[in-house]
């Protein structure tokens, strides 16, 4: 990702004058993309979690590279930032198992002996097994 | 600082990656961009902790947790075949409001003041599931007091839908206008520093205005939308209890506050960094083509705020 | 915590103008190596003398050493207090609803039991003792105390990148301290859920006393601490980064140096989860969200929430940060333990690289083995046979680091003084609670120990066994450089002897106990068939015994300090003829740290090096050139 120049200076001048304002263009039409793409996929929360995901990455992609200067940057930023995106990764990852699963039976006294974690006693309050 | 950031360049030093970097024509790397960049990765984990715990308790949410009939996490929602009367033309408002007033307080929705009223006078009122022969007698007695009711049946869901305005408060039109003016306030923001790269200090406090008018009005826009959310509105039992949305009224209420309001306070918190550089910046020479990393640095931060709230319109507001 | 990093950094942030760097560029191309003269421009004509103000000199110091040593201050001090509710605990295992000296007399009006403790105050007495030693003292005085002074000292730069950035990073500690004092005055007194506030424990209002309105403040102390924290990690990362002396090349650095980078490194990306947590659970509890409560839950006939999260979300990520600060707590006391053992067997450090690498794989590893503090919450169990793998791994570099502090003493001239007593004692102590901590690893045998004392011993053989000597190993290691004044040897050896053995003591018959099934964290353990037999009490009156002495050798190192910083003989430069760059300025450093920024040579062990005439060869002085060859060598007699 990172481009290399030949001097400071010729780098400075590439920050200055990057296209920010075609960066700012893109980010304005994926949002109107997005907007519309989760008004017809609606229904289909497959395609809407696919879809939106992708759109979001590109335009957090952009932000990144042009307004943060990554594309700039030495590859020090990915050293940190990297790390940090795969801990974020196993944070999550980890927690599916036990938060991120949900009850597939409600009935409730099913539920008690199935999953552990599942709410138990609804509106009955303090009742617990 | 910057005799101090001198040093490495000394003999015997390539150790640091400073010295080598500017000769390879990236951008040179300063303390003060490698601790943004350590302090954005300590951001990155902050809101993992709370996005993340929005992404699994949501995946986790048991399919009944929400319906159009019952208040948020209400186990009545869990009995199928259960119907509900959307009460279209209220007829006698007090005398309607008073008829099912005790069937909502049952089912744990207690309304406060007039709320039940203007819910009903609104059209947005549905009343909470009832075995279909209970709701035919329910239906009959309101039509007696003018009303004009349509049955509408039990649906379930593990999390609220956006669109559906039985369980989902949220304007998405409104955020995606917001969202609109957080990233043009990214690229008056990046413009700021491009200009003072070219030494254009003028320019600079321009854009710099601009930027902090932009986040403001941002701020602004989501101050109102908290506003008519917790108190201007008055929303079907589905969405909330006691017809306002606010931190209590639902798991989806707690992460949507709590991310967004951390999100709020970090635009906040950009304003007020952006206020100080403007100000700073009114004295001339202040920020030269040759010094200007306060800029840069406070750049750095308020594009992380924007990137965060791309990810935050994607998750929170359109899936 | 933005606006305050980036108000501060304002004006320390200024880049490398162009002019200094072609001067410095020009400055190495010209200077040969031995040659001072030449280079370190920009350090030497910014010497700043100190502050006149006493307010701005010794109160609000921007001065890394001040800073540093106002931690050390304030972390002995709550040291004090920590441990005297140890004590208090102790008291009740072993004379239990006896009347406790002085706390008894002090709190007759408060509990009306006529001098009996409370259940709930015990509870209070072991959540404030592991909250104040974990938080308040061990990691503010090994990050924040020793980091604070050595970081800029070791590397050879003249302060913190970041002065007033690490200024404001000892004041955030202020309201933390506040706080958690205040709470203990409230109504309901301090928080009383454990030192992990679990809910549904920590969560409702009416569950405990201390869930009244402690648990409120705990929660925001806590949060203050963590800014202090995160602002204290990102300091010294970007320092050792970023400022290291000429020539000191990040494979030259010092151990302690090695330890504190990697400890920040697990502070800037473990504790934002925590302070994550810490802000949902105090938004459950003051606004009502519903993050770790389950449906339709209430306590003593309050109106429930409405309920939705999860109780066990809390503990992952607590424990995400939590068990990662296990290893905040003793990395740099094992950084600090392998700088004063290769100092005093006058050697090099035996693996040095792979010391280092086995500091970065413990730091790796501390990151996905959380859940193996929750093998009995009902976890996950395929989730549970992971941790329990990446547990077991761990043992792997620690036992690295282990024979290779036994290597550097092997054959080596060991001078045994009270740092290197410490140190000695850190490794033999940390051999037995890191083997404890093996057996906890699996799950089976967790299941059966961990909610006894066996896992209460296993923390004290780490984290007073461990860390808490390591301090010590530095606070005596290191006081001549701090203070200008030695401290006194014989007393030293002294406090070394009782605390070592008043430490077994205490802590070895929590193994036996805790095997037998003595739950931790009950006020009432004879209640239980089972354990009111002679012989457990035994062991709790040996062991409360044991602490009371414990406590009381403790004196002798507050003596020697006090007296040793009025009245100790003057201390050289260099007392102990060590090699790190610290001792290669006076004793107390000037303001400035250095007159010449040193140039470094080598690395940090270069001790008996052959063809040198003494048995030390400081890192500012060239390595003579016949005995280049034999450096290389690892591992010379």
């Amino acid at each position: 990702m990172a481009v290399t120049y030949a001097t400071h200076e010729e780098q400075e001048a590439a920050e200055a004058h990057a296209p920010y304002i075609k960066v700012w263009v893109v980010l304005l039409v994926l949002t109107v993309l997005e907007y519309f793409y989760a008004k017809l996929m609606a229904g289909n929360m497959t395609a809407l979690v696919l879809g939106l995901l992708i759109l979001a990455g590109i335009k957090a992609a952009l932000v990144a590279l042009y307004f943060m200067h990554v594309k700039f940057e030495g590859r020090w930023v990915y050293a940190i930032m990297v790390p940090a995106g795969i801990l974020a990764a196993i944070l999550v990852l980890a927690l599916m198992p036990d938060i991120g699963t949900a009850p597939e039976n409600p009935d409730v006294e099913e539920t008690v002996w199935s999953a552990p974690n599942a709410p138990l006693g609804r509106d009955e309050p303090g009742v617990r097994v | 600082m910057a005799h101090e950031t001198a040093t490495a360049l000394a003999p015997d030093a390539p150790a640091s990656p400073r010295s080598a970097k500017p000769l390879q024509g990236h951008s040179p790397v300063t303390p003060g961009k490698v601790a943004m960049w350590f302090f954005l990765a300590t951001e990155v984990m902050f809101f993992t902790g709370l996005i993340g715990t929005y992404i699994v308790l949501r995946a986790g949410s048991p399919p009944t947790a929400y319906s159009n009939l019952f208040p948020p996490a209400s186990a009545k929602a869990e009995r199928p075949g259960l119907v509900g009367l959307r009460i279209e033309q209220p007829g006698d408002v007090e005398a309607v409001a008073r008829l099912i007033r005790p069937l909502y307080e049952a089912h744990g929705a207690y309304y406060e003041g007039h709320d039940l009223e203007h819910l009903i006078e609104q059209g947005h009122a549905i009343t909470p599931g009832l075995e279909p022969e209970k709701t035919e007698a329910l239906a009959a007695q309101l039509r007696s007091l003018g009303a004009t009711v349509e049955e509408e049946s039990l649906h379930t869901y593990a999390w609220p839908l956006p669109y559906d305005t039985h369980t989902n408060p949220l304007s998405i039109d409104l955020t995606a206008v917001n969202t609109f003016i957080l990233i043009c306030s990214s690229v008056t923001m990046v413009l700021a520093l491009a200009a003072i790269q070219r030494g254009d200090a003028s320019r600079m406090r321009l854009w710099l205005l601009a930027t902090i008018v932009i986040g403001s009005v941002f701020l602004g826009v989501q101050v109102y939308e908290y506003r008519e959310l917790m108190f201007g509105h008055v929303y079907p039992p589905g969405i909330s209890a006691d017809g306002h949305f606010r931190p209590s009224s639902s798991l989806f209420a707690s992460c949507f506050f709590t991310m967004t309001g951390f999100h709020g306070a970090h635009v906040a918190g950009g304003i007020i960094s952006l206020l100080i550089l403007f100000l700073t910046a009114l004295k001339p020479g202040r920020y030269t083509q040759a010094h200007h990393s306060p800029i840069e640095l406070v750049g750095l931060y308020w594009h992380f705020v924007d990137l965060v709230w791309i990810i935050l319109f994607t998750v929170v507001y359109l899936i | 915590m933005s606006t305050n990093s980036l108000g501060s950094a304002d004006g320390n942030i200024e880049p490398v103008s162009e002019a200094t760097r072609a001067e410095a560029r020009a400055a190495s191309e010209g200077g040969g190596h031995g040659d001072h003269g030449g280079h370190g421009h920009g350090h030497d004509d910014h010497v700043h003398p100190a502050p006149s103000n006493f307010l701005t000199r010794y109160i609000f110091s921007t001065d890394h050493k001040i800073i540093g040593i106002q931690f050390l201050f304030s972390g002995l001090l709550f040291f004090i207090l920590g441990g005297l509710l140890a004590l208090a605990v102790r008291w009740q295992l072993a004379w239990p609803w006896s009347r406790v000296p002085i706390l008894s007399t002090i709190m007759e009006g408060e509990w009306k039991t006529g001098g009996q403790m409370p259940p709930e105050f015990y509870n209070k007495l072991f959540t404030m003792h592991a909250t104040v030693m974990i938080f308040f003292v061990i990691i503010p005085l090994l990050t924040g105390a020793f980091g604070n002074f050595l970081i800029p000292l070791m590397i050879g730069a003249r302060d913190m990148a970041f002065p007033k950035l690490n200024m404001l990073s000892y004041w955030f500690m202020w309201p933390a301290f506040i706080l958690m004092l205040q709470s203990f005055v409230v109504e309901g007194g301090a928080a009383e859920a454990g030192w992990t506030s679990y809910p549904l424990l920590a969560l409702f209002r009416w569950a405990t006393p201390g869930s009244l309105n402690g648990q409120t403040l705990w929660l925001m102390s806590l949060l203050f601490a963590g800014v202090s924290s995160m602002m204290g990690s990102i300091n010294y990362i970007t320092t050792i980064l970023m400022l290291r002396a000429p020539g000191m090349k990040l494979f030259r650095m010092p151990m302690t140096v090695w330890a504190l980078f990697i400890t920040a490194l697990l502070q800037a990306f473990a504790l934002p989860v925590l302070t994550s947590a810490l802000v949902m659970q105090l938004l459950d509890r003051t606004v009502g969200t519903n993050f770790f409560t389950p449906v339709a839950w209430s306590v003593a006939n309050q109106p429930g929430p409405v309920g939705g999260g999860q109780t066990i979300l809390w503990q992952h990520l607590f424990w995400f940060y939590s068990h990662p600060a296990v290893y905040i707590m003793i990395l740099p006391a094992m950084g600090i333990v392998s700088d004063v053992i290769s100092t005093f067997s006058r050697k090099p450090l035996f693996g040095y690289k792979p010391m280092v690498f086995a500091i970065a794989g413990i730091a790796f590893l501390g990151f996905i083995v959380w859940g193996h503090h929750m093998f009995q919450s009902g976890m996950n169990p395929a989730l549970g046979a992971t941790f329990m793998l990446s547990t077991m791994m761990i043992a792997l570099p620690s036992a690295i680091k282990t024979f290779n502090w036994i290597g550097t003493l092997w054959s080596g001239s060991i001078h045994f003084t009270t740092p290197m007593l410490f140190a000695i004692g850190f490794v033999s102590m940390f051999v037995i609670g890191g083997l404890s901590g093996i057996f906890m690893a699996a799950t089976p045998v967790d299941m059966h120990i961990h909610d006894t004392y066996f896992i209460v011993g296993h923390i004290h053989y780490v984290l007073f066994g461990g860390s808490t000597f390591g301090i010590f190993a530095a606070i005596y290691y290191w006081f001549p450089k701090m203070f200008g004044r030695m401290m006194d040897e014989r007393l030293g050896k002294i406090h070394f002897v009782l605390t070592f053995i008043f430490f077994n003591g205490t802590f070895f018959l929590m193994h036996i106990i805790g095997m037998h099934g003595h739950p931790r964290r009950i006020a009432t353990p004879y209640e239980y068939e089972f354990l009111n037999r002679p012989g457990i009490h035994f062991m709790n009156e040996f062991m409360t015994v044991n602490a009371l002495l414990l406590g009381a050798s403790q004196l002798i190192v507050v003596y020697n300090f006090v007296v040793s910083l009025f009245a100790g003989p003057r201390a050289s430069e260099n007392p102990w003829r060590a090699n790190t760059l610290e001792w290669a300025t006076a004793s107390p450093p000037p303001h400035y740290n250095f007159l010449k920024i040193p140039t470094v040579y080598h690395a940090a062990y270069e001790y008996s090096v052959p063809g040198v005439e003494e048995d030390y060869l400081p890192q500012t002085r060239p390595l003579p050139p016949a005995s280049q060859q034999m450096v290389l060598e690892p591992a010379r007699g």
